[in-house]
Order: structure tokens, then C-alpha cells, then sequence
């Protein structure tokens, strides 16, 4: 009870200590010129850091509407930079009309990841969009520094995808810009490091050469950056097999770009029709 | 015995008024009683009146003496804030519950100088920030600092043979 009253003591004597300091700072104002410059001043600077203080609370509490909008602003950036790449190669083929005209190959969706599992030899992820959002089958999922996995089935608001540590699951990649070309799966066992094969015999492999996406599987886009060449040896005398060190660990996205190729349709139905007449 | 403080602290504040106005040997020395006479308050005094009291005589030096009006009342309003939670650090809790008064000969003189260096420092403290510290120099401000200090002890080393008592 005692306590209580020395605590009530302590406010009110400061309280009263405030007021009459307060009162003998107007007075100091009003009665001075020099006292009113100075406390102005001080004043002012006080005033100041504190808006700024405010400015810097209200910064860091809007900092996740602030990601979400840059997200957002980056999905569409890949969208035109995609759009721009594929008026490069045409341009660079020699092509004068593509088979989309001015659009780019893939659309790409904003995805949230629900779930991933990391610990087994065929991992998955669960995405945060469904058919509802415009999800297909086998729409790569990537993010601007890596692959990530392919989507395998899609619900309404949810989608399951193959990760690409998944022992089933290899993405057709290459070595530089105008590199060799060959798969690339996880090697089962490392947290980063993945096996590029099928490399042929004559191409030249340095190590730290970056590894791209080769845009030859209708799944992934062109030219994503994945990692860096590391070790390569000779298999069975035909081909190299080089080691990969990933630039992205699959298992530790948290946001990723589900990329949809708009003519995988027509490029499946071509493929069954061949498939059809060969029979 | 509370009528004579009564008496020996309007007196002080007189020598207070009359050192305002006719001792004024250099910007870097302010002389001043009143954080002593303020730390002498009779220790059962309440913070309340205590800072009451004491701004009133800031105001009363002010006005009759240094011109700058609210300058010694807001530097001598956080002495007598501070003053009972000091009494306690320096003296012991004992001064504080039976309501005695600072004596040289009970708590010795380095005790009672120490708690005359603290008082000083406040009062200084906030008397050289209201009167314009921030548009001096560090070094100015440090030195004036250390002068009014010094200064200030040697002229309450005999006021406060004068305000402390001596009981043992």
C-alpha cells in the first residue's frame, strides 16, 4: 500500500516538477531574446525528430504492404523484360514475326509457398494459387535467381508442384549464354548442389560458369540464372557431368513466379499428333 | 528553530540578490547560494513545497537581481526534486526518517562537500542550458562549467557551516 502512494508521490512531484519547468521556460521565453532564439530553436529540432521518429515507425509498420507492392512491381517487370528477350532472339534468328507476334512465351503468377518439404527424395511444394488464379499442370515455377519446381496437379485456390530436389524431376539447362546444353537434376543427397549431364565431349567447361535455363522444355523460361558450374569429369567416354552449386535453395523460397507457357497446348498437341502418325 | 531557518534563509537570499547585482567578476563565474540553501530545506519538507519554495526564490533573484526572469527558478526547481532522493544516497535513509537536518560533525565534511558538488552540478547544469549553452562552445561551456563549480564551493563552504547543525 506503502509502495503504491511513494509510486503516486513520484508522478505527482513529477508532474509538478514538469509544470514548473514549463512555466519557467515560457517565462525565459517571453522575458529574453536570446533564451526565445535558442528555444526555438531547440524546439524546432525537437518537433523535427519527432516526425521523424513517426515517419520511421510508420515506415517499418507499412514495410510489408511495401514488399508486397514491390512484388507485385517485380512480377510485372519480369513480365515485359521476358517480353523483351523473346523480341531479342527472334530478332537475333532473323525471324520477322514470331509465333505470338509481340507477346512473350510465358504469363507468370504471384505465388505464396503453403508448404514445402525438404527432407525426403521426392519433395514437393504446396502453392498458394489454384486454377481459380489461373494455374496450369506443368507450369514451371521459378524465381528470378533459380528454379524451383514444376506444377504436378492444381486446385481451386492451391497447386502441388514437383520440387526440383525431387529425384524425379531433371530441367534442361545450359552452360553460359551460348553454352552446351544438358539435364540437370538433384543429385539426392546435398542441400545446393545438383548434376548437369549429357554435356557433350567437345564443349569447353570452365568452373564458375553460370548455368542457365536452357528454354527448350516448354516449362521453364529461357535464360533464368540457376547457379555455377563447379567440378566436371567424363562419363563413360561420351559426355561430361558437371556439378552445379545452386544460386537459390528450393526448399527456402518463400515467394516464387509459377511461369504458364501459353502455347504448351499447341506444342502437346503437335507432339501427340507425330506420336499418333508414327503409330 | 524553524523560525530561525526561516530568518537565515530570507537573509541568504538577500546576500543572493546583492551577489547578482554587484559581483559580477567574469562571464565564467555564476555564483549562487540558492542550490545550497535549497539542499538545506528541513528534510521532512515535502518535494511539492520543497520545489514551491524554490521557485519562488528563483523567481524573487531573478527579478531582483539577474534580469534573465525563470532562469535560477528553472535551474533551482530540479535541486529541490532532487534533493530527498540525494539526502538518501549520500546520508542514509536514518536523515530521511527522523526528519534531521545535514550535520559536518555527524556525516563529516567529505560527505557534505560531496552532496555540495552534486547540488552544484545540477543547478549548474540547467542554469548554463537556459542561459545559452547551446549557442557556446563546448569548451566555453566546459570551462564556465568548471569555475561556477569551484567558485560556487568555496562561497557555500561558510553557508553551509551556517544552515547545518550540529547534532551529533
Amino acid at each position: 500500500m506503502q509502495g503504491r502512494g511513494g509510486i503516486i508521490a513520484v508522478i505527482a512531484n513529477t508532474a509538478i516538477l514538469i509544470i514548473l519547468e514549463a512555466v519557467a521556460v515560457a517565462l525565459l521565453r517571453h522575458n529574453n531574446d536570446c533564451q526565445e532564439s535558442f528555444l526555438s530553436l531547440y524546439s524546432h529540432a525537437f518537433i523535427g525528430s519527432l516526425g521523424s521518429g513517426r515517419q520511421h515507425v510508420h515506415q517499418y509498420f507499412s514495410l510489408k504492404r511495401e514488399n508486397d507492392s514491390l512484388r507485385r512491381e517485380n512480377l510485372e517487370l519480369r513480365e515485359r523484360l521476358s517480353g523483351y528477350e523473346a523480341r531479342a532472339r527472334n530478332t537475333r534468328a532473323n525471324r520477322i514475326d514470331s509465333l505470338y507476334g509481340s507477346d512473350d512465351e510465358f504469363s507468370y503468377i504471384y505465388a505464396p509457398i503453403a508448404k514445402v518439404s525438404h527432407n525426403k527424395q521426392h519433395n514437393y511444394l504446396i502453392l498458394r494459387r489454384g486454377y481459380e488464379d489461373g494455374v496450369t499442370e506443368q507450369a514451371g515455377v521459378v524465381t528470378w535467381n533459380g528454379v524451383i519446381g514444376i506444377v504436378e496437379a492444381v486446385g481451386r485456390h492451391y497447386s502441388y508442384a514437383l520440387s526440383t530436389k525431387n529425384t524425379g524431376i531433371s530441367v534442361s539447362s545450359r552452360i553460359g549464354v551460348d553454352g552446351p546444353v544438358g539435364t540437370m537434376r538433384w543429385d539426392g543427397k546435398s542441400k545446393d548442389l545438383f548434376i548437369m549431364e549429357d554435356i557433350p565431349l567437345q564443349s569447353r567447361i570452365n568452373k564458375g560458369d553460370t548455368v542457365y535455363t536452357s528454354g527448350f522444355s516448354a516449362i521453364f523460361p529461357a535464360d533464368i540464372p540457376i547457379g555455377l558450374a563447379e567440378e566436371s569429369r567424363i562419363v563413360n567416354g561420351a559426355t561430361y557431368e558437371t556439378r552445379v552449386r545452386l544460386f537459390c535453395n528450393p526448399t527456402s523460397a518463400k515467394y516464387v513466379m509459377i511461369a504458364n507457357n501459353k502455347g504448351r497446348e499447341e506444342i502437346s498437341g503437335l507432339e501427340e499428333e507425330k506420336n499418333t502418325q508414327k503409330r | 528553530m524553524k523560525q530561525n531557518f526561516l530568518i537565515v534563509y530570507i537573509l541568504l537570499l538577500v546576500v543572493q540578490i546583492l551577489i547578482g547585482n554587484f559581483f559580477n567578476f567574469s562571464v565564467y563565474l555564476t555564483l549562487s547560494l540558492l542550490p545550497v540553501i535549497v539542499f538545506f530545506l528541513p528534510t521532512g519538507m515535502s518535494a511539492f513545497l520543497a520545489m514551491i519554495i524554490a521557485f519562488a526564490s528563483g523567481l524573487a533573484v531573478d527579478f531582483l537581481a539577474d534580469g534573465v526572469l525563470g532562469l535560477n527558478a528553472f535551474a533551482l526547481v530540479p535541486v529541490a526534486y532532487l534533493r530527498r532522493p540525494l539526502s538518501k544516497v549520500i546520508f542514509g535513509e536514518d536523515l530521511l526518517s527522523r526528519n534531521g537536518t545535514v550535520s559536518v560533525a555527524k556525516y563529516g565534511l567529505g560527505k557534505v562537500i560531496f552532496a555540495l558538488l552534486i547540488v552544484q552540478t545540477v543547478f549548474l547544469f540547467f542554469y548554463l542550458i537556459a542561459d545559452g549553452a547551446p549557442v557556446h562552445t563546448f569548451s566555453f561551456n566546459l570551462l564556465r562549467f568548471a569555475v561556477s563549480l569551484a567558485g560556487g564551493l568555496i562561497l557555500n563552504l561558510p553557508v553551509m557551516g551556517i544552515l547545518s547543525s550540529d547534532d551529533r
